[in-house]
This record gives C-alpha cells, structure tokens and sequence, in this order.
C-alpha cells in the first residue's frame, strides 16, 4: 500500500498551471528558507524569547500553507498561541521538535518531488 | 494601475508577483520587505496601489497605513490572519486577502481597488489649475480658488469663492488630490484651505459666511499645524 503523502502541491499547481519552472521555485524556496526559521524558532525557544520566537513562528504560516501541509499549521498555531500567551512554555520545546521532524519528512518528500520531475 | 508589494516572506512576494504579471492592468513598479524602504520610496514616486502584508518585524501593517495616511495610495492587505481584516477596514483598505491567495481573489480586489480609483477621475490636475467635471461640463479652476471641500455621502462639493461644483468621489482620493500643505482636513466631511481660514472659535472655523466645525480626531494635529503664537 502506498504511503499517504504529507505534502499537497494542488495550490502551487492551481496558480501557475503548466508554468513547472514557477513551480519549482516556489518548491526551492521552501526548501532553501524553512530550515533557518525553524533553526530561529529553537533557538529563541532556548533563550524564552516570547516575541522573536513567535514572529519566527509566524513567518512559516505562509510557505507552509503554499505547500499543503495543514498539520504543520496545527503545530505553527500552537507556537504561536504560547508565546502570545507567554504561558505553557513547557509545551513549547515538544512542539517545536515535532513541527521539526515533521519538517525534515516535509523536505524529503519535496526533494523526491523534484527528483521525479528531473529538476 | 501602478503597484508595489510589501512583503517580508520571499515565497508570498514571488506569487504576488506572478499575479501582477499575468494581470492586464498591473504594472509592478516594486517590492520591499522592509516596511520603512517603501515608505521612502513612497515619498518620492506615484504609486495607485499596494499590496501589504500586514504582519511584519519592523513595523506592522496597520502602523505602515497610520505613517503614510496623507499619501496613501490604496491599499490591498494580504494576511495569514482572518482576523486582521477587520482591523484593516477601519482604516479604508480596498480590500483584504486571506493567504494562500487565489488568482480569482486576486482579481477581484484589483477590480474593486481600481472601482475606487475610477470614481476619483472627475478631476485632472495640471500644475495649478483643476478640472472638474460635472455632468457634461468640464470647467477650468485655479487651483488656488478652492478654499473649501465638503462631504456628502457619496458626493463632494467644491466650493470657490462664488461656484459650487459637486462630484461623485470620497474625501479620501480628494484629500490625496490637493496638496497638504495647503489644505487641512478639519472633519470627517470638510477640508479647507489654511490661508482661506478667517478665525476659529469654541472649535469651529469661520470661514465668510460659512462655519466649519473641528473634528475631535483632528483637532490636535489642527493647532499643531497652524503656527499659533
């Protein structure tokens, strides 16, 4: 049995349909910038900086949301609502490892993805 | 229509940016992801729209609108955040729209933006001089002889020192059509001209025979502006 994909790429299809170059930059781009806001995110997690960790939080809401991966808005969200609330801060290192393991299988799948189409 | 994008996320600047280029009547003249550059730009270039992200680092959207209100342009806010919309309203946006954005959303906020500035054409400055239309009549007016604007719903009158001409605009792109340093937005519904102001008194105006009265919001920026000894 196939393994469900995590990402979506019907959005980045539906704007620029045929345009695969288009495509493919969008795709780079994400692969290219998510890691260093989720390095920012850990980072301003290790020191409790509230704002700096959620600003960096809020930056991955678009690419994420252009990607089709809608359980790592979940996590993103949740970052978001502690640090604005500056409560649960025990939640927080958790949150932010699973939002970057579910990251790391994000990219592998986006990488496989530009493989098969020869880029 | 002349347009900038500011936008601090590079993968939402490239799709708006797509967009611009596949629409018919978008010129893009730039983009910025730092608020505080298009505000300097902004200050020396004609711009008809923007496309804003609401959230960013140096400075948030709705502190970008407040900045520039004299010489804003219209305004589309982009957002990740619902509820950012109606903050944005209140400060007279053409529109909102909520991330990841579509290209038939898109286009009907250009549409509607482009709808606003339309209504604004009754008028054609040339250096000094205004032409206002009115029905089938054009009519040549020295700027200068404006002294008073007033606002009534959908409609604005001009009025010289013996002419009324009425338009069908809003005080906002009015407001944006004569020059700040001239003319002083007093009221929701009014701005006058400074140099036409005869004496002011309890907050109201006297300006001939006509009484203009202060709004509460524009009062201190009034007294600030006016030089008082």
């Amino acid at each position: 049995m196939p393994e469900k994909k995590l990402v979506d790429l019907t959005y980045i299809r539906s704007i620029a349909p045929g345009n695969t170059a288009f495509q493919h930059t969008l795709i780079n781009e994400f692969l290219l910038h998510t890691p260093s806001i989720i390095a920012e995110i850990k980072k301003n997690s290790k020191a409790n900086d509230w704002n700096k960790m959620k600003a960096a939080a809020h930056k991955l809401k678009g690419s994420i949301s252009y990607v089709g991966t809608p359980f790592l808005i979940q996590s993103v969200a949740e970052i978001e609502l502690y640090c604005h609330q500056q409560e649960h801060a025990h939640l927080i290192p958790a949150l932010v490892d699973q939002l970057d393991n579910n990251c790391q299988k994000v990219y592998t799948e986006l990488a496989t993805e530009l493989k098969k189409r020869n880029v | 229509m002349k347009c900038i994008i500011i936008e601090d996320d590079k993968m939402s600047r490239e799709i708006l940016e797509l967009f611009i280029s596949k629409h018919p009547k978008l010129q893009l003249v730039g983009h910025f992801e730092n608020p505080l550059d298009a505000i300097t730009f902004l200050k020396s270039n004609d711009i008809d729209l923007i496309f804003l992200d609401v959230e960013m680092p140096e400075m948030t959207g709705i502190e970008f609108i407040n900045t520039l209100n004299d010489i804003l342009p219209k305004v589309i806010v982009t957002t990740s955040h619902s509820e950012f919309a109606v903050e944005a309203f209140k400060y007279n946006v053409s529109g909102y729209l909520l991330k990841p954005i579509h290209f038939d959303q898109f286009s009907l906020a250009v549409k509607k933006a482009e709808k606003k500035e339309t209504n604004t054409n009754e008028l054609e400055f040339k250096d000094n001089v205004i032409f206002i239309k009115e029905a089938k009549t054009i009519t040549k007016v020295d700027k200068s002889e404006i002294k008073l604007i007033e606002c009534i719903g959908d409609y604005v009158n001009l009025f010289s020192k013996d002419k009324k001409f009425t338009i069908h605009s809003s005080m906002k792109a009015i407001e944006q059509r004569f020059p700040k340093e001239k003319y002083l937005r007093v009221h929701r519904s009014f701005i006058i001209r400074i140099d036409a102001i005869e004496d002011i008194e309890d907050d109201t105006i006297t300006m001939g025979a006509k009484l203009i009265p202060i709004g509460k919001t524009y009062k201190s920026q009034i007294y600030k502006r006016l030089n008082i000894l």
